[in-house]
């Protein structure tokens, strides 16, 4: 019997055509257009580093001046002062590792004749920070936890193309602003489509290289960090971002990613009150004058709490949901036209004594057929869509934007693929009860007589 | 007993009115009886027929088929009994036009489940008895009005019913293809099946073993009345 409903299912596919046709894409197109939403959020909600997500903690705290807003929200909380990130990374505390950060761009060049300078986002930081991240080499390593001032670089794939042709570059100099470094490591592409590390959890590039903070400062790199500083220092930070290094590692502004690995949630506990402790000692040299605020979250907690993309992607979400109702709503009006215009053979069929579960197999066949063919043009939709919405993104980038890690965000994943069909056939069942009870319910004497 | 009707009333309604096309029916048909029923239009023969082939249900009344009573019977049970124990030809042949004739007559064995070797024989030995076996593969529009009721007859046999329910069966022919399907049926009712016709046509009605008249939804059985005549 299924073999025989199979048949009849595909034959009324052809039957009306131009129907069958019309259905399948707006499916398709309501189900491109969600797809592409959804994908953007999924791929944006994607947890980074898995794993290590839910160990590694952002660390912030609240050493504002004391007229400062109050702070609810952890993500607008301020980042360490130079000082406390350098206390908090020397002190013994449960963390198993800690790093920080903060990001400098000075120019580096290869002095190769085949390659050109670049203006590089770099990372200036500590040893432990690779390990921490997980970070993956194709060649050589971190530099070691003695060598957080020394003269060395680690480059990203793509610099490591741009400057040596993409060859093993282990033991090369390379021009960094003011000061020379010689490369130990090159990094292989990263898996998470963030920079969570920076705080910034920009998907539109990696960053070029990193450096030992120390020698960062060493040779004075420009840094490239927000600031906030307190109000008698408030005029004084483009000096402190450029020229006044000193002025501003002794400075009450904030700029510096201070991240601890805690391996477990009672640990983070005690690294909590740790920093608790940290505070009200601060306090004693007059320091932190607003009451004691410490948000010390772990990326997933971080996650759980941002919205990406903002309000534009939720307004594109509430539309593309809203556009598939409606493709929806069209398509029990075509279902409905297209089955109830077969209910004269319905009625023989019944009447040659087809069982109604047996016409309803038949109908939820050809619905489910709809629905597969629709969701297979959606995920073709999507694909465009997402392409779509890619170069959007460039183009609003003035086109600064890394492909390559624009592609990470966009991507359609087999699991959007298995949704988008999931979904399109699961809806188009839903959308066809209706008119399916319609055709099964027709009595098979109405068309029959007279006719 | 084929076909035992007491007292069956059928009551259509619509917003506006109440049509009794049946009232008070009583109806008894032996097993391998021909019986022709006639009256005008509009008088309640097709709701009759419906009735009997269990595509409709009446309003009051009994109705035993071939001694079982159907009230209450379940939809699927219902659409059982019309799959194996009653073929239906209809006045506009109501064959599938994307259907060859093989598919078409093969409807109802499938949906009894039949295997294909045995469906293929029914279906070859069904098109042999009304003359177009050799044209299994064509579909309905490529033949002829008479032809197509004759593959009806086909699709209605094929199963072979114990009963067969003919709703103007030559209404759309013209005399000589009238004739002839009358003498398909009358065949097939010397094989044992028990066949209700209704036609307009008083020739072929006095061909049938009794002549039933139905005048505004009652019964006028000529031969009850004949006998109580004499
Ligand atoms: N589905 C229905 N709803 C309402 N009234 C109906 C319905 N079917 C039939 N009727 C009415 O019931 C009465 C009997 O109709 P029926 O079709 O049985 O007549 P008939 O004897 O077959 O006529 P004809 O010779 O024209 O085919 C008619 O008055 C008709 O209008
Ligand atoms: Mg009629």
């Amino acid at each position: 019997m299924f073999k025989y409903n199979l048949k009849l299912a595909f034959k009324s596919l052809h039957y009306r055509t131009g129907l069958t046709a019309l259905m399948v894409a707006t499916i398709g197109i309501g189900i491109g257009m969600l797809m592409t939403m959804v994908t953007i959020g999924h791929q944006a909600r994607k947890v980074p580093l898995p794993g290590l997500s839910d160990q590694l903690f952002l660390v912030r705290m609240d050493s504002r001046h004391a007229d400062a807003r109050d702070v609810t929200l952890p993500q607008r909380m301020v980042n360490l002062t130079y000082r406390d990130a350098l206390n908090l990374f020397n002190a013994k505390t449960v963390a198993s590792q800690q790093t920080f950060n903060f990001k400098v761009f000075p120019i580096l060049d290869a002095q190769e004749e085949s390659s050109r300078p670049i203006q590089a986002m770099v990372d200036a930081t500590t040893a432990s920070f690779f390990d921490m991240f997980g970070a993956r080499f194709i060649y050589g390593k971190a530099w070691t936890k003695s060598e957080n001032g020394a003269p060395v670089i680690v480059i990203s794939k793509k610099t490591n193309d741009q400057l040596f042709g993409g060859r093993d570059s282990i033991g090369e100099q390379i021009v960094v602003g003011t000061g020379k470094a010689t490369v130990v490591g090159v990094l292989d592409d990263w898996s998470t489509p963030r920079r969570i590390f920076d705080g910034s959890y920009s998907s539109s590039r990696f960053d070029d290289a990193f450096i030992p903070y120390q020698f960062a400062l060493d040779i004075n790199a420009q840094r490239s960090q927000r600031m906030s500083c307190h109000p008698q220092d408030a005029g004084k930070r483009l000096a402190f971002t450029t020229t006044d290094l000193q002025g501003l590692l002794s400075s009450e502004c904030t700029w510096v990613n201070f991240w601890a690995k805690i391996d477990n949630p009672a640990d983070a506990q005690q690294y909590r009150a740790f920093a608790e402790q940290y505070v009200v000692e601060q306090k004693g040299y007059g320091r932190f004058p607003r009451p004691i605020l410490n948000f010390i979250l772990n990326i997933d907690e971080q996650y759980a709490m941002a919205r990406f993309g903002g309000g534009r992607q939720e307004t594109l979400n509430l539309l593309a949901y809203l556009f598939f109702f409606v493709c929806l709503v069209n398509a029990v009006g075509m279902l409905l036209t297209k089955f109830l215009s077969t209910s004269k053979e319905v009625c023989l069929r019944r009447a040659l004594g087809a069982k109604k579960k047996i016409i309803m197999g038949q109908y939820l066949l050809e619905v489910m057929m709809i629905g597969l063919m629709g969701g297979l043009l959606g995920v073709v939709m999507s694909f465009g869509g997402l392409t779509l919405m890619k170069h959007v993104r460039m183009y609003a980038s003035d086109y600064t934007a890394d492909m390559e890690v624009l592609n990470l965000a966009y991507q359609l994943d087999w699991s959007m693929v298995s949704a988008s069909i999931g979904v399109a056939i699961a809806s188009t069942i839903v959308v066809g009860l209706y008119p399916v009870w319609r055709i099964v319910n027709v009595s098979p004497a109405s068309q029959l007589k007279g006719a | 007993m084929m076909l035992k009707m007491n007292n069956v009333s059928k009551i259509y309604r619509t917003e506006l009115i109440e049509t009794h096309a049946l009232r008070d029916m009583n109806l008894h048909v032996e097993e391998g009886e021909f019986i022709a029923i006639t009256g005008p239009s509009g008088s309640g023969k097709s709701t009759f027929l419906n009735i009997a082939g269990l595509l409709e249900n009446y309003s009051q009344g009994d109705y035993f088929l071939d001694g079982e009573n159907v009230s209450g019977l379940s939809d699927d049970k219902l659409s059982t009994i019309r799959n194996e124990k009653i073929g239906f030809i209809f006045q506009g042949f109501n064959l599938i036009p994307d259907l060859t004739l093989f598919d078409n007559v093969d409807v109802p064995l499938c949906y009894r489940g039949l295997k294909s070797a045995d469906r293929k024989k029914r279906i070859e030995e069904a098109l042999e008895m009304v003359g177009l076996a050799s044209r299994m593969k064509h579909f309905p529009g490529q033949l002829s009005g008479g032809q197509q009721q004759r593959v009806a007859i086909a699709r209605a046999i094929a199963g072979s019913p114990r009963f067969l329910l003919a709703d103007e069966p030559t209404g759309n022919l013209d005399t000589l293809m009238a004739r002839q399907v009358m003498e398909l049926l009358e065949d097939i009712n010397k094989k044992g099946t028990t066949i209700i016709m209704v036609t307009h046509d008083n020739q072929l009605a006095k061909r049938a073993h009794r002549n039933v008249q139905i005048l505004d939804g009652q019964v006028n059985d000529i031969k009850q009345r004949e006998a109580i005549a004499v």
